[in-house]
């Protein structure tokens, strides 16, 4: 092979180098936002049992005492953390989805380019043989 | 196991009160009944039936009336409470006020947890708005009840003042009858003037202010023949000195959550050869009575390691320490007296004890914040927390050593000479030879560890030394 192909192909790798660290770091970017978004969920799943526990223990120790009025108030407060808890676990398994999506599509448009450099590497060979 | 107070057990404590009140009445309406017609009893007659009459009269009859007078009074309150309580028991549920802080408490970090959480996460912040609202709402409704549960008590805890200055009466009234001057030939009973009365009262309260768990009262002490006073002050050193603040022969200083008791006699004592005096003072540190003598003039103490002689504590509840000059010995002093000769064991543990650092460094500690105090009370300013670069310089003052390190460890050297134990009895012999004086002179010189800040004698300058060699050799 003679020197302009050499550097022909130095070229083309290191121009591809630079394209895949980019894909990688974008890789990496939604792995972070996946795991940010599971320390989310795991963090407001702990409060969420913590409350249920306190508001289970506040409500025993109202009725022990035979003080009702404050148990519908309880209620409500649980039903509002079920609610919350709910929709915006909803929410973190919607943005969880988006990110696959796009994480994907990172990973589709990778291979392709991997493809695309291949193909160019095996015409610099063949070039550089005949 | 405790049991709760609830406004069920309340008003059945006040409504069973009542009705033992009542009764009692009805007894004292009985006594006084009878005390009137002995006194009415004519065929009682004669110059002892008239003074014991009088006295059934001015004693038993006053007391009785001012009870009976307290007792209506504490049922009328008893009942306004009760009324109280049903009142607004009408129209609020009842809560402890510490449940309520506690319930504060949680729900706050709760709100807490849940703020971090929600600037934490978009999502969060977006979803949670709902819990976290109800939540400050509840918290505001426990703060609402909180101030309701305020106002009941604040409208209440006035009920009970007229009764408790009655009783305050009662209690006066009672004391003039136990503290009446009964005559054993006459059989006449003569009783305390109310100023008497309320000195005594004054008395009670001051030992129970200084001595609040004290298993015996000022008026047992006080009833105590000497011999019986003094074997109790032996075993316990701070029912003594609590008893001669009560008696006014002593002072009880708070310096840092420390009582120190500072006797006001001036205290004169023979120190091998030389006479000094000083102020006795006495502190507790863990449990132990610790004893120093302040010496304001040479800006100076003295921590002593033995005993006086005759006894400090018999003697000045006898006739004061006036005129008195005590000898001090220690466990090595060759002419200790026949009253302390079994108790040389008790003198070597003084000694052992400030010879452990702990002990000393404690002794020191509190004897540099009374030395702060002082000064600060000699200034005008009383101040009574010292921080330890204070400490420091208050040493200095005391002692001319650099730092409160050096004083106490000065507590310490003494203690260690005097017990002459390891390498420090080669120190001693090094002393006794540069000294040119004998082993009991040495030992005399260490068994009151003397610290003042003119003291520039032979003695402190050699102690010195030594200590300086005693630590550098350690």
């Amino acid at each position: 092979m003679n020197q302009i192909l050499k550097d022909r192909q130095a070229t083309i790798t290191i121009e591809h180098n630079a394209q895949m660290k980019q894909y990688d770091n974008r890789l990496d970017e939604f792995q972070l936002k996946k795991n940010e978004i599971e320390r989310c969920l795991d963090d407001l799943h702990g409060f969420r049992i913590k409350m249920k526990a306190e508001l289970e223990y506040r409500k025993s120790e109202l009725l022990q005492k035979g003080v009702y009025e404050d148990i519908s108030m309880f209620q409500e407060i649980e039903n509002a953390l079920n609610d919350d808890y709910q929709k915006a676990e909803y929410a973190f398994m919607n943005e969880q989805d988006e990110i696959d999506r796009e994480r994907k599509n990172i990973l589709f448009e990778k291979d392709d380019v991997e493809k695309e450099y291949n193909l160019a590497i095996l015409a610099l060979k063949k070039e550089a043989e005949s | 196991m405790s049991t709760e107070i609830t406004p069920g057990t309340v008003r059945h404590g006040l409504t069973a009160q009542n009705r033992a009140i009542g009764q009692i009445m009805t007894q004292i309406s009985s006594l006084l009944h009878d005390i009137e017609a002995y006194n009415n009893d004519n065929r009682l007659r004669g110059a002892a039936y008239t003074s014991h009459k009088t006295y059934m009269t001015q004693g038993h009859g006053d007391y009785l009336g001012k009870l009976e007078r307290a007792l209506a009074a504490k049922h009328t309150a008893n009942q306004t409470h009760i009324n109280a309580l049903d009142t607004y028991l009408s129209t609020h549920s009842w809560f402890h006020s510490g449940q309520i802080h506690n319930e504060i408490d949680c729900w706050t970090i709760q709100i807490n947890l849940l703020n971090v959480l929600m600037i934490a996460s978009p999502i969060i912040g977006l979803f949670m708005r709902n819990t976290r609202d109800n939540l400050i709402n509840l918290r505001n409704n426990r703060r609402q009840k909180l101030q309701q549960i305020e106002n009941y008590i604040n409208a209440t805890h006035s009920i009970y003042d007229e009764p408790n200055r009655l009783v305050a009466e009662v209690d006066r009234s009672l004391v003039r009858i136990e503290f009446a001057d009964r005559c054993m030939t006459t059989g006449a009973v003569t009783l305390p003037t109310m100023v008497r009365v309320d000195e005594i009262i004054k008395k009670q309260r001051i030992f129970r202010e200084v001595m609040p768990n004290s298993e015996y009262t000022w008026e047992q002490i006080k009833a105590m023949s000497p011999e019986e006073r003094a074997r109790l002050f032996e075993s316990d050193m701070r029912l003594m000195a609590a008893f001669a603040v009560t008696e006014g022969l002593a002072s009880a200083h708070n310096v840092d959550s420390q009582i120190f008791f500072e006797f006001h006699d001036v205290f004169w004592w023979n120190d091998y050869g030389r006479t000094v005096d000083g102020k006795m003072i006495l502190t507790e540190i863990d449990g132990r009575m610790n004893m120093f003598l302040h010496r304001p003039d040479v800006n100076g103490v003295s921590v002593p390691f033995g005993f006086f002689n005759p006894d400090p504590f018999q003697t000045i509840f006898d006739n004061g320490w006036d005129g008195t000059v005590f000898s001090f010995y220690h466990f090595r002093s060759t002419d200790i007296p026949e009253s302390l000769r079994d108790r040389t064991d008790e003198m070597k543990e003084i000694a052992t004890h400030y010879a452990l650092r702990s002990n000393s460094e404690n002794a020191g500690k509190a004897i540099l914040n009374y030395l702060g105090y002082y000064e600060s009370l000699e200034m005008g300013n009383p101040k009574t927390s010292f921080f330890s670069s204070e400490l420091d310089v208050i040493a200095g003052r005391w002692s001319g050593t650099s730092g409160r390190k050096n004083f106490y460890n000065e507590i310490e050297a003494h203690a260690d000479l005097l017990l002459d134990n390891d390498l420090r009895a080669n120190l001693s012999r090094a002393a006794m030879e540069l000294r040119g004086r004998g082993e009991e002179a040495y030992f005399n010189a260490v068994a009151i560890a003397d610290m003042a800040a003119n003291d520039n004698s032979i003695d402190k300058i050699l102690m010195d030394i030594l200590w300086y060699f005693r630590n550098t050799l350690r």
